[in-house]
């Protein structure tokens, strides 16, 4: 077929746009469905937009020319043996016919023919039909299958028993079905699923629409559809023969609904890891959605805080819906605080476990999952669930429900009732015919109430005035009630100090957990490991509240205990401890180091994990970083672009930490050269994160500041002056006055300003941003020397010569520490000092300092210091 | 579809009203495409609106060979009706060898395919509908074609498939081309 003549004007990249849209018409008219612009984009993402304008220009035509409203949809396939009746359904790849099969038997079905226009290995795709067909199927979740073969016009069929039947989610939301009553649908799911697993058969392709309910005998039964279909068309992994899609576009048609895949069966490469689970994958996906009411990946993206490649659970979610969740709530027939108590726990465990992204890690079977749903229902121990005596103790209480609900309890411990709690505990444990001590009693009356804080994560915990408070009276309790079972009350205090740590609540946390660890290392049952997740959480914390030289003594603490475990170094705990330790060094100026340590986590986790896990891609962000900081541009390009590969991977390429990577590549091209790119790149950022991020998120303040510092170098400076504002009232909004990036900001507007030669304004800005550094990071830190050597300028020209000097010198003396002497940003300061000297006539003095300038070639850049710009990467600090 | 039946037949009985809205739910796109059909160079000879008339006047006198339930629709047949209509004037204005440069392009009829259009978006609907006249003129003759007869006459592509001896999904991807084309040209018109 002729390619469109139109196609053949303009330019190289015109043409290329020209011919993505038109395999984006193509797939549009052949198969009536929009194909999906990632993928068909996914290899010239700067055509996007000239593509997407294209497309509307489709739509404005389509519009503006008569409708072709006749039988635009699929005509009848003619197949032997069948009467055809009218189109009852049409997908991606298939239609669905009413029929009668006319022989051997008469009877109703559905014909489920491949859509016309599919370039299929269409034999591969009969046998694939006819091997369901014979497979013989007969469980009553799943829609059997009577017969296969081809249409009249070579198109496979298969025909089925017709299922007048809605997508699970929405039959669910149009009875407002309960939790429950959701759940043990759900069940029935997976007995389905799992009768044929049992019979070899994997389903692939796992969805709503591929999950039906019908009424039966006046109750709700799910049918499941298209079992092993996805197989033949996801190609090519385990069956050879299966035809390569033709096309990207194709490609994107092909691979179904992507929310719904597995990590193994997202990934290309992976496509022989996909096993029975990854179907359980895919029931997670289903549940969670049924739950409440969304998937997890929109969730997760929404929720911006995917570090540990984990989805938030269904009860964190449905708390971040806002004025929806009511809605959600409603149609699963309760209050929304009563939706929220029905997930938190085993369900959120549950849905969990079944998502988590490494398949060893989930259920091993669909019979697992709905057996730790069924161990739910009767109240006993769910697996997904933490070992924890306290955990296992709060079920014994659940059973055997005495005059209080386990709410109540928890507050009545809090407030000091806990003799309460132990006649309650002790009914309970007594009806279970546990005889125990009493101090075992007393040990799981605190494990009870670690499970209540601990809940899945500290960020699980709800941020409202009521959380803090109830967390204060716990605190506060802690030397009442627990005084005489230390090791309890150090429990408690790690417990609460995690959950302070998620509210952000630093001071608070550093208190706590400072008092854990004391008790901790005096204690003789405290063992190695423990001590050093203790050392590690409190190195969190001090790290975070800026106390660096603390946080790095606990966190090498902590590695030397871990190292004695794992002598080879080869040990996820080892990595995160020297992933701590980087982010301390590099915090503190000691970039090399740094570097040297984000080298020995990239190792490990690769060893560990291979150089696909997502876990790389932090550390690969700020290796990048490092090497980027010592001018070496084309490794550090390539440990970006292996970062933004590994995100676009696994998390779709509108994902932050898409946008984050960007933004370090963005700062590098900055600094060496490629202005107009960074700017660009900047701007892509700001798209990403906008989409994806609340209006006054500290990553928008990031780009803001960032795209400020960008344009104030190209010039464009009433731009910069509105991006760089931006950046300055989130922060002031986010982290207050008192922290380094909201003094960032302010030197960054203090510097537009300067270069604008408003000398009042830039004094006022840098002036704050020098003080602030000093006081938040301490009056040597590298920082410092920026708004000092602006600062000194504003000086010069203000003809305060003296105090110029003195700035500079101040300015080099700082920047000393962390930098030789060949370094452009001393250099630069130098030459000024030099430049002053002799203006004075200090000629003396003036060849003391020309000595130390390296004569030829080097560029005089670090004027301005366009540092204030910082590209690390959101989840340095590990958990 | 059957409405559509209905009406012809009521106009054909003598209904003013059913004629009226006949030609209000046809005359717009049966004069864009006859419009399209004949092309700047007849349209210059003929007067596309003498053309409508004698189209749906056939029409309304053939009525019995319409087939109401069969897959062809009305705007389908109409078309063809009008294919053959041209083809007669053309040839009896060939060899009347009349006059040309006397017709100026009439558009009157595109006021009655929506009454409630307001002044603005008329005049913006008329310009829309030259600028994409003079694009699909300016197609190529296949993409242009398989366009007229899959937008304007509605056939299926099946049917379009009998009528240009190719295989219906070769006219799919015909048709697709031509939307693509048309798109480019349309969006490089708006662009200068």
């Amino acid at each position: 077929m002729a390619k469109t003549d139109d196609i053949d004007g303009g330019d190289a990249s015109t043409r290329a746009a020209h011919r993505l849209f038109e395999q984006w018409a193509d797939v549009k008219i052949s198969d009536g469905v929009e194909p999906d612009l990632d993928r068909l984009c996914a290899e010239a993402p700067e055509l996007r937009s000239r593509v997407e304008a294209l497309i509307r220009g489709f739509h404005d035509l389509d519009q503006l020319l008569p409708a072709a409203d006749d039988g635009a949809g699929p005509e009848a396939p003619e197949v032997s043996g069948y009467a055809i009746g009218e189109l009852i359904g049409e997908g991606g790849m298939g239609e669905v016919w009413r029929a009668e099969q006319l022989r051997p038997v008469r009877r109703g079905v559905a014909l489920k023919v491949l859509k016309r226009g599919f370039n299929l290995d269409r034999a591969q795709l009969r046998f694939e039909f006819e091997r369901q067909a014979q497979a013989g199927l007969d469980h009553p979740a799943i829609a059997r299958i009577y017969d296969a073969g081809v249409a009249e016009d070579g198109r496979p069929f298969f025909s089925m028993e017709p299922v007048d039947g809605l997508p699970i989610n929405a039959y669910c939301d149009r009875h407002r079905l309960p939790v429950r009553r959701r759940l043990e649908l759900f069940v029935q799911v997976c007995e389905g699923v799992l009768y044929a697993h049992r019979r070899g058969l994997i389903h692939r392709d796992l969805k709503p629409s591929n999950i039906l309910v019908a009424e039966v005998d006046g109750g709700p039964q799910p049918k499941i559809i298209d079992f092993g279909i996805a197989k033949v068309i996801q190609g090519p992994g385990d069956s050879p023969h299966a035809a390569a899609p033709q096309t990207l576009t194709e490609l994107g048609q092909l691979v179904g609904t992507p929310a719904y895949m597995s990590p193994e069966q997202a990934s290309p490469l992976r496509t022989s890891e996909i096993d029975t689970r990854s179907d359980v994958y895919s029931l997670g996906v289903v549940l969670f959605e049924l739950l409440v009411g969304q998937r997890p990946r929109a969730a997760w993206a929404e929720d911006g805080d995917a570090d540990r490649g984990e989805p938030p659970t269904p009860s964190t979610h449905i708390s971040q819906l806002g004025a929806h969740a009511e809605d959600i709530a409603r149609a699963r027939g309760v209050p929304l605080p009563r939706l929220q108590k029905l997930l938190r726990g085993d369900v959120d465990w549950i849905v969990l476990k079944a998502l988590e992204p490494r398949r060893q890690d989930r259920y091993g079977s669909p019979a697992e999952l709905a057996e730790d749903l069924r161990r739910h229902f009767r109240d006993e121990p769910v697996w997904a669930g933490p070992t924890g005596l306290a955990y296992r103790t709060k079920k014994l209480i659940r059973r055997h429900r005495t005059a209080v609900g386990a709410g109540v309890l928890a507050l009545m411990v809090l407030l000091g009732t806990v003799a309460g709690l132990g006649v309650g505990l002790r009914r309970a444990l007594e009806a279970e015919k546990t005889a125990r001590e009493e101090s075992a009693l007393a040990e799981s009356t605190s494990e009870f109430l670690v499970t209540l804080f601990d809940g899945t994560d500290p960020t699980s915990f709800d941020p409202s005035p009521t959380a803090r408070a109830l967390l204060d009276r716990g605190a506060a309790r802690l030397d009442s009630d627990l005084a005489d079972q230390p090791r309890h009350r150090v429990r408690m205090l790690e417990s609460i100090g995690r959950a302070y740590q998620g509210l952000g609540a630093l001071d608070e946390a550093a208190v706590l957990l400072r008092e854990a660890l004391d008790f901790r290392r005096q204690d003789s049952a405290t063992d190695g490991p423990t001590l050093a997740t203790t050392l590690h959480r409190l190195a969190d914390v001090l790290s975070a509240r800026g106390e660096l030289d603390a946080a790095k003594g606990l966190a090498e603490e902590a590695l030397e205990l871990r190292l004695a475990d794992a002598p080879d170094g080869l040990s996820a705990e080892v990595a995160d401890l020297q992933q701590q330790l980087g982010v301390i060094a590099e915090r503190a100026g000691e970039f090399e180091r740094a570097e040297q340590l984000y080298a020995d986590v990239l190792t490990t986790r690769e060893a560990l994990f291979g150089e696909k896990d997502l876990s790389l891609g932090g550390t690969l962000n700020n290796l990048g970083n490092m090497t980027a900081r010592r001018g070496d541009v084309e490794p550090a390009e390539a440990l970006f672009t292996r970062a933004l590969d590994l995100y676009t991977e696994h998390l779709g390429p509108e994902h932050p930490h898409v946008a984050s990577t960007l933004n370090n590549l963005a700062i590098m091209k900055g600094h060496h050269g490629g202005l107009e790119e960074a700017v660009e790149l900047h701007g892509r950022v700001l798209e990403i994160r906008r989409a994806a991020l609340a209006p006054d998120h500290p990553d928008l303040g990031e780009t803001y500041n960032n795209l400020g510092v960008a344009l104030t170098d190209l010039g464009r400076l009433d731009e910069a002056l509105e991006m760089t504002r931006e950046s300055l009232e989130i922060r002031r909004k986010v982290y207050g006055t008192e922290h380094f990036l909201y003094a960032s900001a302010a030197f960054n507007l203090g510097r537009i300003e300067l270069v604008r030669e408003a000398l009042g304004p830039a004094r006022r800005y840098l002036t704050e941003a020098k003080n602030i550094f000093e006081r938040t990071l301490g009056p040597e830190h590298a920082y410092v020397s920026y708004p000092l050597q602006s600062l000194s300028k504003v000086n010069r020209l203000e003809g305060r010569i003296d105090i110029a000097l003195q700035q500079l010198e101040e300015c080099v003396e700082i920047r000393l520490k962390t930098l030789d002497e060949g370094h452009p940003f001393v250099q630069g300061a130098l030459v000024d000092i030099e430049k002053i000297l002799r203006e004075l006539g200090r000629a003396e003095d003036a060849d003391r300092i020309a000595a130390r300038i390296v004569p030829q070639g080097v560029e005089i850049n670090g004027d301005d210091g366009d540092e204030g710009d910082e590209g690390d990467e959101g989840d340095e600090a590990t958990s | 579809m059957g409405d559509d039946f209905e009406l012809l037949k009521s106009a054909r009985s003598g209904s003013p009203e059913a004629l009226n809205r006949l030609f209000a739910r046809y005359g717009h796109r049966l004069l864009a495409l006859i419009r399209l059909r004949m092309g700047p160079s007849l349209r210059r000879q003929l007067e596309s609106q003498d053309v409508l008339q004698q189209t749906l006047l056939k029409a309304f006198k053939r009525f019995d060979q319409f087939d109401g339930d069969g897959e062809t629709t009305l705007m389908g047949w109409f078309g063809a009706i009008a294919r053959n209509e041209i083809r007669d004037q053309a040839k009896y204005q060939h060899r009347k060898g009349r006059d040309v440069d006397q017709m100026m392009p009439l558009d009157a009829a595109l006021e009655l395919v929506d009454p409630v259009r307001t002044e603005v978006s008329r005049l913006q609907f008329v310009e829309d509908a030259r600028r994409l006249e003079s694009a699909i003129e300016a197609l190529d003759e296949k993409h242009r074609e398989i366009l007229l007869l899959r937008r304007f006459e509605e056939l299926s592509f099946p049917q379009i498939g009998r009528h240009l001896d190719k295989s219906p999904d070769a006219c799919r991807m015909l048709y697709s081309r031509a939307m693509t084309a048309l798109t480019i040209r349309l969006q490089r018109q708006a662009h200068g």
